[in-house]
């Protein structure tokens, strides 16, 4: 499908950003929140309803802090998918604190043209950046540099 | 967005005064139409949070294509003590030493009127474009480190262009300072496939003429001239710079605790320039910058090639030399008078260009008595200028000018815009050919995206910080 066309999942909106692009993600805990964040992630770039379950990754991030923890998740997503031509379609947060995550991601490897990925993430910035919950209702804000 | 005290103390210059923890105050070159677009976004904003940083000198200043970045605003100009300041990544940006090289050759526009399809076509065949690119040459992490240390002189040793494009480079081509053992396992990898490739986003090559010439005099010495064929090629150090200004922002960012320093955007993360975590990024920054040039030299290289398949001339008859290239992501070591005496200060540049006036003796000989020349891209469809720095920039900003048109509308509402459209047609029939790694690129890039860069030259002319020297307009481009 064309992707100017594609409709967001509910729980996800994109905000303008003059150079970028940033996403507000909603969830209702804090392991969906790191869940869809990099799912918005990859449905920016990448065709992320053609992607097989093909290749399943763990993955362990430590930082400073909760925000940290999201920057450094989603670069680490995107250094996977630079590098080795992953393109990654699901997610699951098994075990997270403000300082530690771990997780799988899951998805396959890119071969003769699909899944088709149609745009880059240079990298996940800082700027502007909210992560955390209150109460039930978990918010991301990120903005990507592209 | 916060509220910005902002007042006018010059015709095309404003100010933003200290204030709570600012240690100078913000100045932001515009005029009074633009400066109401600025205060749409966040850009002013972050000018003023620049100011903030230990060490800044002067004043956090910002060009007129200002727009809304991360941590510094795109257009921004900041320098600190070389010895008491800090350094910033977020200063100098993720695509390190993103840059533009100005190829002037001896066809006229009459010689490519016939061939505008080839060359566009030849181009893309030769010089790797889009998401990811990759392939343009493997390389091994040992001669990928030669390339860090050297520039654009290892791409010269590797037979991609000659020894005299060197000296009409920035630095010549090659920063000292590179120090390899800063540099990641994943920045080495990175890397590796992606040296004299453009890569996506913003990033082109374009050829068009010189359409007009506002300086003789200069014009003479940059050795340009009315319907003469040109060359543009902006592009920077692809994931080997953003994996290193990545791995580099958690490293100040825990500097940033250890040295007791708070700021108002974390984006802004830094650390003293003499602090063990400041020279290591100085030492891989500086890695970077020679990444960069090498991508340019190697993409100069086969743009000549491209451009004599596709007319069947030679290399000597095509003449496409390198005029200048300009960084515009960096921070460099340079001396600035500053209240009358004579400092070492580290200028940062995040979308923003060196324009060193006449006489400096950073600027090519063959240049020295007109300035250095500056490049500025406007978009896809409409002009591009090429300037030569002041002496009153010397004085006001640090030798720096714009760098571009500034984008005006986010990549979203311009992929809305252009939703509807052929935008490929469209420049074709205004006689420009355009060839892209997608067509959400193009349309991303849509001409109406960006400001009208004749605005924003014309803002650094009448504020004295730079001088018109030719306009050129496209006639193919090819986008990442």
């Amino acid at each position: 499908m064309n992707e100017e066309l594609r409709q967001h999942p509910s729980w996800m909106r994109e905000f303008d950003h003059t150079a970028d692009l940033g996403v507000e993600i909603e969830a209702s805990n804090i392991e969906q929140l790191f869940e869809r964040t990099a799912y918005a992630m990859f449905w920016l770039i990448a065709d992320v309803d053609d992607v097989e379950s093909d290749i399943s990754i763990p993955i362990e991030i430590d930082a400073e802090d909760i925000d940290a923890l999201m920057v450094a998740w989603l670069s680490e997503l995107n250094y996977r998918h630079q590098v080795d031509g992953l393109v990654f379609s699901s997610f699951q947060v098994e075990q997270i604190s403000d300082s530690f995550l771990h997780g799988t991601a899951i998805g396959e490897g890119i071969s003769h043209g699909r899944p088709r990925v149609f745009g880059e993430i240079k990298a996940v910035t800082y700027h502007d950046l909210q992560v955390g919950c209150d109460g039930e209702r978990c918010r991301a804000r990120v903005i990507f540099d592209i | 967005m916060k509220q910005v005290q902002i007042r006018q103390i010059e015709p095309y210059l404003w100010e933003i005064p200290r204030s709570g923890d600012m240690i100078v105050p913000a100045r932001i070159y515009a005029t009074r139409k633009m400066m109401r677009d600025i205060l749409k976004d966040r850009a002013a904003e972050q000018a003023r949070n620049v100011a903030h940083l230990p060490g800044i000198v002067k004043a956090s200043l910002a060009m007129p294509d200002i727009h809304w970045g991360y941590g510094f605003p795109i257009g921004g100009v900041a320098a600190f003590d070389a010895n008491g300041g800090v350094i910033s990544p977020g200063g100098v940006g993720y695509d390190i030493n993103c840059g533009v090289r100005l190829m002037a050759s001896n066809l006229q526009r009459s010689d490519v009127a016939d061939a505008l399809h080839p060359i566009v076509n030849q181009l893309f065949k030769w010089v790797p474009t889009g998401v990811g690119s990759a392939g343009a040459l493997r390389v091994s992490v040992p001669e990928l480190q030669e390339a860090a240390v050297d520039g654009a002189r290892w791409a010269v040793r590797k037979g991609y262009g000659s020894a005299d494009d060197l000296a009409f480079i920035e630095e010549s081509g090659q920063i000292d300072g590179a120090d390899v053992s800063a540099i990641s396992h994943r920045a080495w990898k990175r890397g590796a496939p992606q040296l004299g490739t453009l890569g996506s986003g913003n990033h082109f090559l374009e050829f068009g003429y010189v359409d007009e010439v506002f300086d003789d005099g200069a014009a003479a010495a940059l050795g340009l001239q009315l319907d003469q064929v040109t060359l543009i090629i902006h592009t920077g150090s692809r994931g080997f710079g953003h994996q290193t200004c990545e791995d580099n922002l958690s490293v100040m960012d825990g500097a940033m605790r250890k040295y007791g320093m708070k700021l108002p955007d974390r984006q802004l993360a830094c650390a003293p320039i003499r602090s063990a975590e400041g020279q290591r990024y100085l030492g891989a920054m500086n890695c970077a910058v020679n990444f960069a040039f090498a991508n340019r030299q190697i993409i100069a290289h086969n743009a000549r090639r491209a451009f004599c398949e596709a007319l069947g001339i030679g290399e000597a008859e095509l003449g496409l030399r390198t005029v200048y290239e300009v960084a515009h992501n960096i921070a460099k070591f340079e001396s600035h008078v500053i209240d009358g005496e004579a400092r070492d200060v580290c200028v940062h540049r995040k979308g923003a260009t060196r324009a060193f006036g006449p006489g400096s003796a950073s600027v090519p000989a063959r240049y020295r008595g007109v300035g250095q020349p500056v490049l500025v891209p406007g978009d896809m469809g409409r002009y591009s200028y090429v300037l030569v720095g002041t002496e009153r920039a010397m004085q006001d900003t640090f030798g720096s000018t714009c760098h571009g048109a500034g984008r005006q509308m986010s990549r979203r509402k311009a992929a809305k815009t252009a939703q509807h459209r052929d935008i490929k047609a469209e420049l074709e029939e205004r006689g420009i050919v355009v060839r892209g790694a997608s067509r959400r690129t193009i349309n991303e890039e849509l001409p109406e995206a960006y400001k009208d860069v004749a605005e924003v030259v014309e803002t650094c002319q009448m504020a004295g910080i730079s001088k018109k020297v030719a306009r050129l307009i496209p006639l193919g481009c090819i986008k990442g």
